[in-house]
Order: structure tokens, then C-alpha cells, then sequence
């Protein structure tokens, strides 16, 4: 039984009272995963959630994988595993079912001039840092969509940005990005990465990529890394080929999405996107600071096994990391070293509480709200793929 | 425990819990907080927009919207911008519209510009140095004259509309060769 051989992992432990405690039964796994069915459950039953038979069947089906999954993360101790698998569904999900809505709605994935001239370009987080400086010095946004209603709205988009990095900071791009799936799932494909070492100093790149994105926006009041060298254009939309600028421009988005998303993942086993180019990452890496949530390391406990240093998709844990008890700033709550640590010396921790109290709660505590958010945007993104699915067939 | 400890403890565990039960009411109201977002006055940039309508010519059975120059940039204004012109309804447009324009607001007008409403691709005449050179016309399905403020639309401006906008040049400053300069 999985409970059985975790425990016998901490027997070993020294303090076994402070180590993470797996639920003891079913009933005690269920009893926890109640609430998140009832989260869940109501967040997903929108108005057009039991419309049809093939709505309510999306409805039942992505309710239960969710809870599910929630579930086998509360009763097994293991966070990652089984976020990860709602991670890339929710990645997949949300680029069939936007790349699909935009097809049926104009014949072709690309924008088209008159709706950037409309205004009706569906907004993404990537573009949230870019928009600040020109919105505080001359009270516009420098991105044609809309700022209410209609497909993702730049408001709702802002309120559930501060709404999760003020809960999970960081962790957004591990719990909320619908985006990152699917460098988590290319990372994940070889067992050991075939590029081993990678300069410390690549950490800082996110930031030069941040700060850049940041002034040239402002400088020319348009969202300059989304209109040049986003690589996720390839799995939303980008412009429709009208111009050698435009044909160029694609080009770039190609290149991008092969070597950050795909090739660089595979060979190196982090996430090479996120760690290395997103400018919304950098930004969360400083705006994350205000969350309670944090992954400490007890130095006492780890045997230097270096097992979480080649696995850490969020490329944030060395030896130094190890030496001061938590990973860089980069880290993204993934759990991933959670999971791993043979020594259970890696654990979700809530900042201002002792190191020394029962840890499994302070993961529960973080499972909570992180898997809200997972929850509610998959669950949106699933629901709309597979009705898509089910109407196809039809 | 110390008192200090105990107290950061505390704290601890309130910010979870309260940021928590933050941010699912901020998701469940998130129409409401949009709404009050949208009513601070932010607005999509002219970049995009065109810029708000400077003024309106009537012709017969349809509208010449000329929208403000826009220079816009972070702090101060750009050497090089656009003004946007929009013809509409669509359905109400001759086949060929020629359209004799004043741009720079001085009364006279010193551009002339025409397009063919099947095929659009317009030719810009002006001896103005300042202005042009025009960008290909679209022909907008749907669009409001004015984004920068959602509803209601505003007065003189349609609601909602299938149009033709036309992009032009526009250079702050030039040395006329042939041709004359105002001030924008």
C-alpha cells in the first residue's frame, strides 16, 4: 500500500513528529477532498454548465477528474505527481479550446487586422507586466482587447492575477498558468536530462527579459514581447500574415515555441520558458514575496543526495539553495522536490510558522487554495474542450 | 515558544486562511471589481483605438469620422504618429468615395484622399510634408467608432457599425520642400 511504504520512508526520520504525517485512511482523504468537491462543484456550474446533455456530461467528467486528482494528492502525500497531470491537461484543454473557439468564430487561428482595430483581442497574463507603466502615466492599456466583457477581459484577467498572487505568489505559474503545461510535460518525457549543467547565472535572464519587455513597451505603448518573441502564440493566435513584418514575426514565434518549449525542456529537464524568458514569471518571482506560501528545507534532515537538484523543473534549487534551507526565488511551489526528497527534508511551509510543526497540514494548508485556482481554471478549459468534443461528434 | 514566535505563527496562518477567503470572493465577484476597474477612466491606447473622434462629417447617407491625431507616448508626444479616418455604414458607402480633408485642423483642407469600396486601396494626395504615407484601408466588421469609452456610445458616434478605416502618417515637423507646413 502506498500510505504503508510512505511511512516506512519516515521511520528513518529522526523527527518523525514534524515530518509530513500521509492520511491514515480513505475516509480521512475523503473527509479533507469535501471541500474542494464543493468548491469545485460550484465553480464550475456556470450558466451554460447543464444546457445540454453534452454540457452536464463536461460538467460530471471534468468535476470528477479534478476531485479525483485532489484527492489522490491529499490521501498518496504526493503533490506533484498528480498536479502535473492537471497542469498538462489544463494546457492542452485550454489550447484546443480557444485555438477551436477562434476557428469556428473566424474561419482561421490568426487575428485579423479589424479586430485589433476593434479591440477585440482575447487577453493573457504574459501581457499584465507590460501594461502597468503605461496605465499609471497615461491611463491606457497597451493592448487592443477589452477591458470588460467579451472573451478575456483585461479586468478579470488583473483581478485573478492579485487574487492568486496574493494567496500563492509564485506559485501562479505552477497552479494558475494555462500556458506552462506544456513545458512540464516535454520535461518530464526523458528520465534524466541530456544537458547537465547550466550557468547560476541564467536565473537572472527572466529579469533583463522583464525589464526590457517593460521599457520598450512603454517607450513604443505597445506589448512589444507579445508581439515579437511570445512563443505560447503558437498554441493561442497571433496575427494573420499580411506583411513581410508579420511573416518575420511568425517566423519568431516558430523558433521560439521549438527551442523554449520544446527542444530545451526535453534536453535539459527544467523549464526553459519559464525559467529563463517569461517576463510575467520575473515579475511574479517579485510580486510572489506577499504570499504566505513558501518550500523550506531542513538542512539537519537533507543527506546532500542531490536528487532534487537535477529534478527541479524551476532550475532553483543548488547547493546553495540546500545550504540555506530554501530554494532561489525562482521557485514555483511545483512540489516537485517535495515529492522526491527520499529524506523528507523538502516541504511546503507557511511563512512565520515553526519549521517543527506538522507538516502535512502546512501542505494541506497550501493544497487548498493552489488547487482552487488549478481547479478553476481547468475545469473552465476542460468543460469548453470537451463540449467542443462532444458537439463534434454529435 | 516565545511571544514573538507565537505571534508570527499566528500571523502566519491568519494570512493564509484571509488571503485565501480574499481571493475566492474577489473570483466570485470578478464582473463587479471589472466593472469598477473599467469605470477608473483606463482605456485602450489610441495605438490601437485610433483615438477619440475630432470630428464628424455628414454626406449623404453616410459619415466621415476623423479621429484625433495621435501622437501619444509615455510622457510627452512622438515626432511620428496617425490619424485614423473612418468611413460608414459600409452598406450606405458609394462604390468610390474621394474625400477632400482638412487633418491638421487649420480650416483648410490640404489632403485628399481616395478609395474604392470593393477592392479598398487608397491614394493619398497632399502637399503637406507632414502627412502621409497612408496605410492599406480595412474594412472594420462591427466596430465602434469610439473604443475608448465601452458604452454608451458617444453622441454623434454610431453604436456599432461596419466600416472602412483608413490610417495616415503624420510627422510633427517637417522642412516643406514644395509643400506647406501648419502645426498639429
Amino acid at each position: 500500500m502506498e500510505n504503508g511504504r510512505l511511512f516506512k520512508d519516515m521511520d528513518h526520520c529522526p523527527e518523525n513528529n514534524a515530518a509530513p504525517r500521509p492520511l491514515k485512511s480513505r475516509a480521512r482523504a475523503l473527509l479533507l477532498s469535501l471541500p474542494m468537491l464543493a468548491i469545485t462543484a460550484s465553480m464550475l456550474a456556470g450558466k451554460a454548465a447543464f444546457a445540454s446533455d453534452g454540457a452536464a456530461a463536461a460538467y460530471f467528467i471534468s468535476l470528477a477528474f479534478l476531485n479525483f486528482m485532489f484527492y489522490k494528492m491529499v490521501r498518496t502525500g504526493r503533490t506533484d505527481k498528480y498536479r502535473a497531470i492537471v497542469f498538462i491537461a489544463l494546457a492542452g484543454a485550454a489550447a484546443f479550446s480557444f485555438m477551436s473557439f477562434f476557428l469556428e468564430l473566424r474561419g482561421a487561428f490568426g487575428v485579423t487586422p479589424s479586430e485589433i482595430m476593434r479591440g477585440e483581442v482575447p487577453a493573457c497574463h504574459m501581457v499584465l507586466p507590460m501594461l502597468f507603466l503605461p496605465a499609471l502615466f497615461s491611463k491606457t492599456i497597451v493592448f487592443p482587447g477589452l477591458i470588460t466583457g467579451g472573451f478575456a477581459s483585461i479586468a478579470v484577467l488583473a483581478i485573478f492575477w492579485v487574487a492568486a498572487t496574493l494567496v500563492i505568489g509564485k506559485g501562479y505559474c505552477s497552479w494558475f498558468c494555462f500556458l506552462g503545461g506544456f513545458e512540464d510535460g516535454f520535461s518530464r518525457i526523458f528520465k534524466s536530462p541530456v544537458i547537465k549543467s547550466l550557468r547560476p547565472d541564467l536565473r537572472l535572464l527572466p529579469f533583463a527579459v522583464l525589464l526590457t519587455a517593460v521599457l520598450t513597451s512603454a517607450y513604443t505603448l505597445t506589448h512589444t514581447y507579445c508581439e515579437w518573441v511570445c512563443p505560447y502564440k503558437m498554441v493561442t493566435e497571433f496575427e494573420q500574415v499580411v506583411s513581410l513584418k508579420l511573416l518575420v514575426q511568425s517566423g519568431i514565434f516558430i523558433f521560439m515555441f521549438a527551442a523554449l518549449v520544446v527542444i530545451l525542456p526535453l534536453l535539459t529537464k527544467v523549464r526553459a520558458q519559464c525559467a529563463f524568458f517569461c517576463p510575467f514569471g520575473a515579475m511574479q518571482t517579485l510580486a510572489g514575496r506577499l504570499a504566505p506560501f513558501e518550500i523550506r528545507i531542513d538542512t539537519e534532515k537533507c543527506s546532500r543526495c542531490g536528487k532534487c537538484l537535477t529534478e527541479c523543473p524551476d532550475f532553483s534549487l543548488d547547493k546553495e539553495a540546500l545550504e540555506k534551507g530554501k530554494p532561489h526565488i525562482s521557485c514555483h511551489l511545483c512540489g516537485k522536490c517535495v515529492d522526491l526528497c527520499p529524506d523528507k527534508a523538502i516541504f511546503f511551509h507557511v511563512k512565520g510558522t515553526s519549521l517543527k510543526t506538522n507538516l502535512e497540514a502546512q501542505r494541506i494548508l497550501f493544497l487548498y487554495p493552489a488547487y482552487t485556482f488549478l481547479a478553476a481554471i481547468t475545469g473552465m478549459n476542460l468543460q469548453q474542450a470537451l463540449l467542443r468534443i462532444f458537439n463534434f461528434f454529435s | 515558544m516565545t511571544f514573538i514566535k507565537k505571534l508570527k505563527q499566528a500571523a502566519g496562518y491568519f494570512w493564509a486562511a484571509a488571503a485565501f477567503l480574499a481571493a475566492l470572493a474577489a473570483m466570485s465577484s470578478h464582473e463587479d471589481l471589472g466593472q469598477k476597474i473599467a469605470a477608473t477612466g483606463l482605456a485602450i491606447s489610441p495605438v490601437f483605438s485610433g483615438g477619440e473622434i475630432a470630428r464628424t462629417l455628414d454626406r449623404k447617407g453616410y459619415r466621415v469620422f476623423l479621429h484625433r491625431p495621435v501622437f501619444d507616448a509615455l510622457l510627452r508626444e512622438k515626432r511620428e504618429g496617425f490619424v485614423q479616418i473612418d468611413w460608414g455604414p459600409y452598406e450606405a458607402l458609394p462604390a468610390r468615395l474621394r474625400e477632400s480633408l482638412d487633418l491638421d485642423g487649420d480650416g483648410k483642407e490640404e489632403t485628399v484622399l481616395e478609395l474604392d469600396k470593393a477592392a479598398p486601396a487608397v491614394l493619398l494626395r497632399t502637399e503637406d510634408c507632414r502627412i502621409g504615407p497612408a496605410e492599406e484601408p480595412l474594412v472594420v466588421e462591427k466596430a465602434r467608432a469610439v473604443r475608448l469609452y465601452q458604452e454608451p456610445a458617444p453622441p454623434g458616434g454610431p453604436a456599432d457599425m461596419k466600416k472602412i478605416a483608413v490610417r495616415v502618417a503624420l510627422r510633427k515637423n517637417c522642412a516643406p520642400a514644395n509643400g506647406r507646413a501648419g502645426a498639429f
